[in-house]
């Protein structure tokens, strides 16, 4: 007995890393596939976004080709962003981290790397029909409708996995992350599915076709990017610090109220549309309740933080998943207190919505990505990033950014709000205020395009194999958890030499 | 533990300086030898030690203050949805209570009559394009109505020019404009009364209402006509008596126009 | 029409039901149970509690490298 007690840690321990070893090793190709066209992506949407950025200041702009035309160029970078990078980055991840919680190998080996090329193809198909003048111009969902079938044939792979992956898992708690990826992946299809027949089915007309687009574009976001971004924050910030997560009971009740509210939220978007008002009415009861859902995950993931900060300085993955998750705090309070009739009034069809459906799906989620990509890469590939100056590049260019990018279209957006509800001040004249803000814009949109770049030449040196070898099986093991985990081996001996 | 140690282990403490009340029967006592010589111990106890440095990891509990706020949020949403959700119904598009709660067909006597500044305040938006936001139109095309004689003479050559618009020559404040004005018969005689209500009110212009009743009136006198008025006509118009109102009718609800 | 209707609703009370299947497993599994050690499922021996694990290139290259042979032979072992 005594010397079973002894050996088991040790035993354990190798098991332990073998098994990740493993299950990192069968999400390679997938990973990989799903990962690099994301980031081939991300630079596709970064050039259309200033594109269509510059347009907004420099009309004249390239508009002699109807196909790099405002009306076209806009809704490409939409979808780019969404379907081409986010979408596909959130499966990559969610793939690995679910065979990481679940410590099982990815299943599918040949038709999940396919279902990735696949995907691609769908969206390259939707973008060339949206550039060519084939959109739906229904926003959010203007890939043509065959695209479904590139994407159901994804989804349903993607779902299929995750289920077996379930029921093959070899711990059996499911972790908070799983429940939102597991939540996420079953309700993208339902929405993308049922917000296609509601907004392009002949039948279906007038506004009806409205509150379905927003209640699809809005939960796209809740539903779907974040699940997978809080699924990944959940999972980085205690693995990276190395601290378990504040309040895990706090954290499965944010799940939970997450799954009932958010349904509701998307309607707020129709305020003083000519909807019935009970339908507005729910939609912002919905959004404030987020408020419950969004308290929870702020204070898990800001008490986890709380004097780890010092992390930031050494980690990449945690500077970009920390930055993402006080993005998603202030994005969500804001959305909640955004969705009120009197804010509404003001701050409608304006640009403060640009601003804060970037500070949701650019500083929360595209940020929460890059950290987990920063984390995953290496692991896969089994190679260190070659460069981390190039990372602080990456992330101070991003950071700023977005930060300029948000700021000052959110301002420039309410005070264009006040503007347009006096009736003393001409149209042209709030345009004219605008101008400058929307230079700024552009000038953001360059510099966090810059961090796209750099961010594709570090991948693409990941890819050739520049970074250091990876040394042993758990990856940037630390002298410190080696040496703990030496002692305690040592001291097991010296005890069981005692009992001997 | 499966395997209890024999009480004749050689290990075992009996005389051990801890154990100051006299010397445990170790045939009595096998779990002092058990834990003792268990090599898991000093393991077991490091686990606990290091989770102990950490207590609130993981199962902080959920802080009071955060519960109340949420049986708040939860109170507030039921009231917003009782104050504004229009019943469920399908054909109630306004959430202010007041107004939903009349056109839900609950006290329809208490139904106010039409304030035909805020009705003709929202029409005017068809009028900004010409004669600009502040009634100023732009010189030597579109007149202007802020001091225009017009603007504040019989009310009932206001309604005709609505009704059916104007063509040709105009002379207004000194300036002679050659122009079209289109008809807005289409409006309601709610819309066209509150209009001319409104410019009649605002900027520098101090001219009494035009009620709705005096706008059907003359959309009746002057049903059959088809083409546009020129200036002449006009000037002869505002020299003829108005036409006869009918007896008002029932309170005008303000249902529609919402 | 009426199929569309039939898809979306049966679809919507499916999802919902789904919820709450999900909810009762979860009970019945005792998913809401130690959730200390749910907190911490997702640490291991390799990577317990108390040990980060990401650096910036460079910064723990040469801890790894000195963290002796039993690891390096295990990933040749595994590369093999």
């Amino acid at each position: 007995m005594a010397s079973i007690a002894v050996t088991k840690p040790a035993a354990v321990d190798s098991q332990e890393l073998l098994t990740r070893v493993q299950t990192d090793r069968s999400c390679r190709q997938t990973v990989l596939i799903y990962y690099t066209s994301a980031v081939f992506w991300l630079l596709l949407g970064s050039v259309l976004a200033i594109l269509a950025s510059l347009k907004m200041h420099i009309p004249g702009f390239l508009a002699e080709w109807e196909w790099l035309t405002f009306g076209r160029v806009r809704p490409a970078h939409l979808t780019s962003m969404i379907y081409g990078w986010a979408v596909m980055a959130a499966i990559g991840t969610l793939l690995w981290l679910q065979a990481r919680m679940g410590r099982v190998r990815l299943p599918l080996p040949l038709l999940l790397p396919v279902s990735g090329i696949v995907w691609n193809v769908g969206v390259a198909y939707g973008m060339i029909a949206i550039l060519i003048g084939y959109s739906t111009s229904t926003e959010w969902l203007e890939f043509p409708v065959p695209v479904l079938g590139f994407f159901g044939f994804c989804l349903v792979l993607v779902i299929y996995a995750s289920l077996v992956m379930m029921m093959r898992r070899k711990v059996h708690h499911t972790y908070v992350s799983q429940w939102y990826i597991y939540g996420g992946v079953l309700w993208f299809p339902f929405l993308y599915v049922s917000a296609l027949i509601l907004t392009q089915a002949p039948h279906v007309n007038g506004t009806v076709r409205a509150i379905a687009n927003w209640w699809f574009a809005h939960n796209v976001l809740g539903l779907w990017l974040t699940p997978i971004g809080l699924a990944s924050a959940y999972y980085f910030i205690p693995k990276v610090t190395g601290r378990p997560v504040h309040s895990y009971h706090l954290s499965l009740l944010g799940f939970w109220t997450l799954a009932l509210f958010y349904n509701w939220a998307g309607t707020h978007h129709l305020v003083g549309g000519p909807i019935p008002a009970w339908v507005i009415t729910v939609g912002i009861v919905g959004s404030m309740m987020m408020f419950i859902p969004v308290t929870t995950v702020a204070i898990n993931h800001h008490m986890t933080m709380l004097g780890q900060f010092g992390h930031l300085k050494t980690s990449p993955t945690l500077r970009f998943v920390v930055f993402g998750a006080m993005s998603y705090t202030l994005v969500s309070f804001h959305g909640s207190l955004a969705a009120l009739r009197s804010f509404s009034e003001v701050a409608h069809f304006t640009h403060h919505t640009i601003a804060h459906s970037h500070l949701g799906v650019y500083c929360f989620f595209t940020m929460m990505m890059f950290g987990a990509m920063y984390y995953i890469f290496p692991r896969i590939l089994r190679r260190e990033w070659s460069s981390a100056p190039l990372i602080k590049v990456h992330f101070w260019t991003t950071a700023i950014g977005s930060i300029i990018y948000v700021v000052g279209l959110g301002w420039a957006g309410l005070v264009q709000g006040w503007m347009m509800n006096n009736p003393d001040i001409a149209f042209m004249d709030v345009v004219k205020y605008t101008i400058p803000w929307l230079e700024s814009r552009s000038v953001a949109g360059t510099l966090m395009s810059i961090g796209h770049v750099v961010f594709a030449i570090l991948v693409w040196r990941m890819l050739r194999g520049d970074g250091a070898e990876q040394q042993g099986p758990t990856l940037f093991t630390t002298a410190r958890s080696l040496r703990a985990q030496r002692e305690r081996k040592a001291r097991a001996r010296e005890r069981a030499k005692g009992v001997a | 533990m499966s395997d209890t140690p024999k009480p004749s282990n050689p290990e075992t403490p009996a005389s051990d300086g801890e154990m100051r009340h006299g010397t445990r029967n170790p045939a009595l006592h096998p779990t002092d030898v058990e834990i003792r010589n268990s090599p898991d111990v000093l393991e077991m106890h490091q686990q606990i030690i290091r989770e102990m440095n950490e207590p609130a990891d993981g199962v902080a509990p959920t802080p009071v203050w955060l519960l109340m706020f949420f049986f708040a949020l939860i109170g507030w949403g039921g009231y917003y949805i009782a104050q504004n959700g229009g019943g469920f119904r399908g054909d109630i598009y306004n959430e202010d209570p007041a107004v939903l709660y009349r056109q839900a067909g609950e006290g329809a006597a208490a139904a106010k009559p039409v304030d035909l500044m805020a009705v003709g305040k929202r029409t005017f938006n068809n009028c900004t394009q010409c004669h600009q936001v502040n009634g100023a139109g732009i010189p030597g095309a579109f007149p202007p109505l802020d001091g225009a004689e017009r603007v504040s003479g019989p009310p009932h050559v206001l309604a005709a020019i609505l009704l059916h618009g104007l063509h040709g020559p105009l002379q207004v404040k000194g300036q002679t404009y050659n122009g079209d004005m289109p008809a807005w018969g289409q409006l309601s005689d709610e819309e066209i009364a509150g209009v001319l209500t409104y410019v009649r009110a605002s900027w520098s212009n101090k001219a009494p209402e035009v009620s709705p009743a005096l706008v059907k009136a003359m959309r009746t006198q002057t049903a059959s006509q088809t083409a546009p008025w020129t200036g002449t006509a006009l000037d002869a118009l505002a020299k003829e008596p108005p036409p006869t109102e009918e007896a008002a009718p029932a309170p005008v609800t303000e249902a529609k126009s919402n | 029409m009426l199929v569309v209707y039939v898809v979306i609703w049966s679809s919507a009370v499916l999802l919902g039901l789904s919820a709450v299947w999900g909810l009762v497993w979860a009970i019945r599994t005792g998913q809401f149970h130690g959730l200390r050690e749910g907190a911490e499922s997702i640490f291991d021996d390799g990577e317990p509690v108390g040990t980060p694990t990401d650096f910036f290139p460079g910064a723990a290259r040469s801890a790894a490298s000195a963290s002796g042979t039993k690891a390096g032979a295990m990933e040749e072992k595994w590369r093999r």
